[in-house]
């Protein structure tokens, strides 16, 4: 049988449609064995861009429609509607990175990151100080299930007498090598910036201290609570197609800082735009450029700094030339004479009767030394990781776990727990074990394995900040508009204050502050300025990225060092008394 | 159940219809277009002293001032610039209070002989009218026979209407009482003649009522001053009283929060402060990274925590000299009291940062300070880099 007669049996094969002779047909012929895979692995990729599709958009669409005609013609509208675009996504009709596939990027991102196991290629950087003043970088980034990572960032050229930019970080079991220059306010070096070499052996899995640059596999902390994208135009690089989405620089924190975190790189202003360009099959980044968005206080941020950052050309872009998926080389940690070395104290131990997770297989267990003791478990599958970590004596004051994150008191079997507002992380504290559960998965991941470990947790002592006691006491403004982007506010009294958090995607985040008052305080700021919010006149303190305004007895700030003006507006302008 | 069903249905159609359309079209949908986000905003003015005005960013009011004072006549060549409607010239001293009296005569406070209490005084004209808001145009009609207070001047007096002031020794009726943002935060306010007998004569800011483009009234403004003298011009909203020294809490809100004294000159600025008031508001206590400490109790705590923070951040080496708390003095050249005589502030890394010019000061020493709630001299018009002042508790 010739191969192209049996490949439309494939499909139908593939479809549990009977197809004789196809099975005697593959064992004989590799490439027919090829288009199966990729068949395969086509129809695997689709799938999960459909099927997470459908509860996203049918309750959007019909929010949308009126109101008054709950039923008749509205039903089979609205559902006519979502099987068109279903229809259109499964057929292959958007072929390119279309603002409905874009609009399927954070689930996806989220639900894709288990298929990569491995990941290995090479890409070039281009940071532009000012126009004719370039750096150029050749980049090499390998990647491992469940944690072996590698990134060797070279400088290929810069203005001469520059400090050298080279910088490396790669992460094997229990080890972790950083290397490169300090960051120092100069590019041609500052006093005690030379180039450091650190070995920290006794890394725990998925550290918080030495964390792997994750993102630059599958961006998961970008799109995690991610609004929808807009969508770019479709680019092939490295041979493979990318689909490509506009994001705020804030929310690309985790991603530029996984790539950029070691070294000294120019700055990159939070308001800017980011184009990322995700490989359409794995969700691999495979291009970014970062751009300037021309505003008052973004021109007084580069002044002040010697940037030039014209809006035409990308002052830093990153693209892949080659990349594979399998057969990447061995990652491995070279230790010289000279490196400093930290321990990091973690041991690994036997697994053991270790907690179950039904999300993933355990890949570790340990015990992390050091002033609190604690015993670690992680989980992994992919790219994807679950960590679990119990301290038998904390005192807090503020939940084991938590540094600074904001949380929100949940309802477990056993008790009462703590949800990270961004849902990254849940934190229980027993009568006599303190957990904390935290992983690159969604939300229900998390709480299912907390809700498995059915520990008595309690609520916390009134004088530590996670503390909700006395919220309700004295609400004046509340959120009561939905802020696209974030997650549903949190709320808590600190002394007179009312103070309510608000987390977004990558590194977004806003705290409104409201205390009793007629007027502000004089301003920190030279370059404060009157705005118009609620009505009033307020107070924009750029190098502070503060909005503050006094409205009946109350002083009121929003304060975000992540957003633009526009957006704490935005959020002022979304308060309202209950 | 039927709605489910029709949904389904719909659903199904829809799946045909788009796979049909894609297969036999090719459709394809062109990419959302991009915007560039900015953030650039109107010069925002005001008819409103007070920041509760409906309409703000109409026409509105600018505060003018320099450094040390304003240039003779620059009130009539302000009011020739385009756009300028009115000006009011507000001048400004120091004033030696003695006998407050309540309005039935009774003695409400008075200073043990050869001291006297530091009373910021300041001086308007008719002209004063034409840029505050209407409802208060005729509060001003009291300063033909008496001083004007603000609301926490009064209460930090003790005396409201029909009280008595006597200052350098002239006996002052209290007038009427008014809203510290009205009055620009002053302690008493006089009329121009009233002022001449207390030696109150130094012109000080200027409200300017203005109906057009900020950016080139301030260019204007530029071209009226030597090239050297720096000039500040904030809009209602921008900072929370219209007067000179903008960046710091004025005298009367210094006053009720960490109490009022009087002084005794004793020389070279130098001054002696009532035993009353160092006895109940100063404190010494051992503070991290600057030792033992003299400063009032309502803001130690707020030092020790800035200090703390620095030093549980490994960041203790940014303070490398301190210069004091406490220091019951004149600021240097002037008859205004330091903050220092309250103990409110504090001199850090003088010897790098000279009052006046470039700081040396680590971004991340300021920005803790400023986060406990000092304010920073180096972002004055006239840089004090050394100088953190409080102004507020921190924020949350």
């Amino acid at each position: 049988m010739r191969c192209e007669r049996v490949r439309p049996l494939i499909s139908a094969m593939l479809d549990g449609l009977p197809a004789p002779g196809v099975d005697l047909h593959l064992e004989g012929c590799a490439d027919c064995r090829q288009f199966l895979a990729d068949i395969e692995r086509l129809r695997r990729a689709v799938r999960i861009e459909s099927a997470e599709t459908l509860p996203d958009l049918a309750p959007r669409i019909l929010a949308r429609l009126p109101r008054r005609h709950p039923t008749g013609w509205l039903a089979p509208a609205a559902g006519a509607l979502v099987g068109l675009v279903i229809g259109l996504l499964v057929t292959g009709g958007w072929t390119g990175p279309t603002p409905t596939l874009a609009a399927t990027v954070p689930e996806s991102v989220m639900a894709g990151q288990s298929r990569v196991t491995e990941l290995f290629g090479s890409f070039q950087v281009i940071e532009r100080i000012r126009p004719g003043v370039t750096r150029m970088y050749e980049g090499e980034l390998a990647f491992r299930s469940t944690e072996s990572v590698s990134l060797i960032l070279t400088q290929a050229s810069g203005p001469p007498g520059w400090l050298e930019n080279s910088t490396m970080f790669i992460v094997e079991e229990e080890e972790a090598l950083a290397a490169g220059p300090f960051p120092c306010p100069s590019f041609d070096g500052c006093e005690g910036a030379d180039p450091f070499r650190r070995l920290t052996v006794g890394r725990d899995p998925f550290s918080v201290v030495t964390p792997a640059p994750l993102d630059l596999v599958v961006p998961v902390d970008v799109f995690r609570n991610s609004s929808i994208p807009p969508a770019l135009p479709a680019r092939v690089i490295a041979g493979r197609e990318a689909i490509g989405v506009e994001l705020i620089a804030s929310q690309t924190r985790p991603l530029l800082d996984a790539l950029f975190g070691l070294g000294n790189w120019r700055e990159i202003h939070d308001t800017d735009l980011v184009h990322v360009w995700l490989d359409r099959e794995y969700l691999v980044p495979l291009g970014l450029a970062v751009i300037a968005v021309q505003s008052d206080d973004r021109a007084v941020w580069a002044a002040r700094r010697g940037f030039i950052d014209p809006s035409s050309t990308p002052y830093l872009e990153l693209t892949y030339s080659e990349v594979g998926f399998e057969g990447g080389p061995a990652i491995e940690v070279q230790i010289e004479g000279g490196d400093t070395v930290v321990d990091a104290g973690y041991r690994p131990a036997a697994i053991g009767d270790a907690p179950v997770s039904a999300a993933m297989p355990i890949v570790a267990a340990g015990r992390l030394e050091g002033a609190v003791p604690s015993d670690v478990w992680a989980w992994s599958d992919g790219r994807a990781w679950i960590r679990l970590d119990r301290a038998a004596d904390w005192q807090g004051p503020g939940l084991f776990g938590n540094l600074d994150g904001v949380v929100s008191p949940i309802a477990l079997p056993g008790g009462t727990g703590y949800r990270a507002a961004d849902g990254s992380a849940i934190y229980i504290h027993g009568i006599d074990q303190d957990l904390a559960i935290s992983g690159s998965v969604g939300y229900e991941e998390l709480l299912e394995l907390a809700e498995s470990l059915l520990v008595a947790g309690q609520p916390v002592p009134a004088n530590w900040p996670e503390s909700t006691a006395g919220v309700t006491e004295g609400v004046d403004l509340v959120v009561i508009t939905d802020l696209s982007g974030f997650t549903a506010p949190i709320t808590k009294k600190v002394g007179d204050a009312l103070v309510i958090d608000l987390v977004g995607s990558g590194s977004r985040a806003a705290r409104i502050t409201q205390q009793p008052g007629d007027f502000l305080r004089p301003p920190f700021d030279p370059d404060a300025r009157a705005v118009a919010v609620r009505g009033t006149v307020g107070r924009f303190s750029p190098s502070l990225g503060l909005l503050e305004w006094a409205e009946a007895g109350v002083v009121v700030s929003v304060a975000s060092s992540q957003l633009s003006v526009t957006e704490l507006i935005e959020i002022a302008n979304a308060l309202a008394r209950p | 159940m039927r709605r489910a069903l029709r949904f389904g249905l719909g659903v199904l159609v829809g799946l045909l219809v788009g796979a049909a359309a894609a297969l036999t079209t090719g459709l394809t949908v062109p990419p959302v277009a991009t915007t560039a986000g900015t953030t650039t905003t109107t010069a925002p003015v005001s008819t409103s002293l007070l920041p509760t005005s409906t309409d703000p960013l109409s026409t509105g009011l600018l505060l003018v001032w320099t450094s040390g004072g304003l240039s003779e006549g620059l009130a009539a060549q302000v009011a020739s610039l385009t756009g300028v409607t009115a000006v009011a010239q507000v001048n400004a001293d120091l004033a030696a209070l003695t006998d407050t009296t309540n309005s039935k005569g009774g003695l409400v406070s008075r200073p043990e002989a050869g001291m006297y209490i530091p009373m910021e005084v300041a001086a308007v004209d008719e002209s004063m009218a034409e840029v505050v808001p209407v409802e208060w145009q005729a509060g001003l009609e009291g300063l033909s026979d008496g001083a004007l207070l603000t609301e926490t001047s009064a209460r930090v007096r003790g005396v409201g209407m029909g009280g008595m002031l006597t200052i350098e020794g002239v006996e002052l009726r209290v007038a009427g009482v008014m809203p510290d943002v009205v009055l620009g935060g002053s302690e008493v306010v006089v009329s121009v003649e009233t002022a001449e007998r207390l030696g109150v004569a130094t012109p000080r800011y200027l409200l300017v009522a203005f109906d057009g483009d900020r950016a080139q009234f301030e260019a204007q403004l530029r071209g009226l001053l030597p090239s050297d003298l720096p000039v500040r011009v904030r809009a209602p909203g921008e900072t929370p009283f219209l007067r000179h020294g903008d960046a710091v809490l004025p005298q009367a809100i210094i006053k009720d929060t960490f109490g009022e004294f009087a002084i005794r000159e004793i020389g070279g600025g130098d001054l002696e402060l009532d035993r009353a008031w160092r006895e109940a508001n100063l404190v010494t206590e051992e503070v991290p990274l600057l030792g033992q400490v003299t400063c009032h109790v309502g803001m130690i705590s707020a030092l020790r925590s800035a200090m703390t923070e620095l030093e549980q951040a490994n960041l203790g080496f940014l303070v490398e000299t301190f210069h004091g708390c406490w220091n019951p003095r004149f600021i240097g050249g002037a008859r205004s009291v330091s903050r220092h005589a309250w103990g409110v502030a504090v001199d850090i890394n003088y010897q790098a940062n000279v009052t006046g010019q470039t700081t040396s000061q680590d971004a991340r020493l300021v920005e803790t300070m400023e986060r406990w709630g000092f304010t920073w001299g180096g972002n004055w018009l006239v840089p004090d880099a050394a100088h953190f002042e409080w102004v507020s508790p921190p924020l949350p």
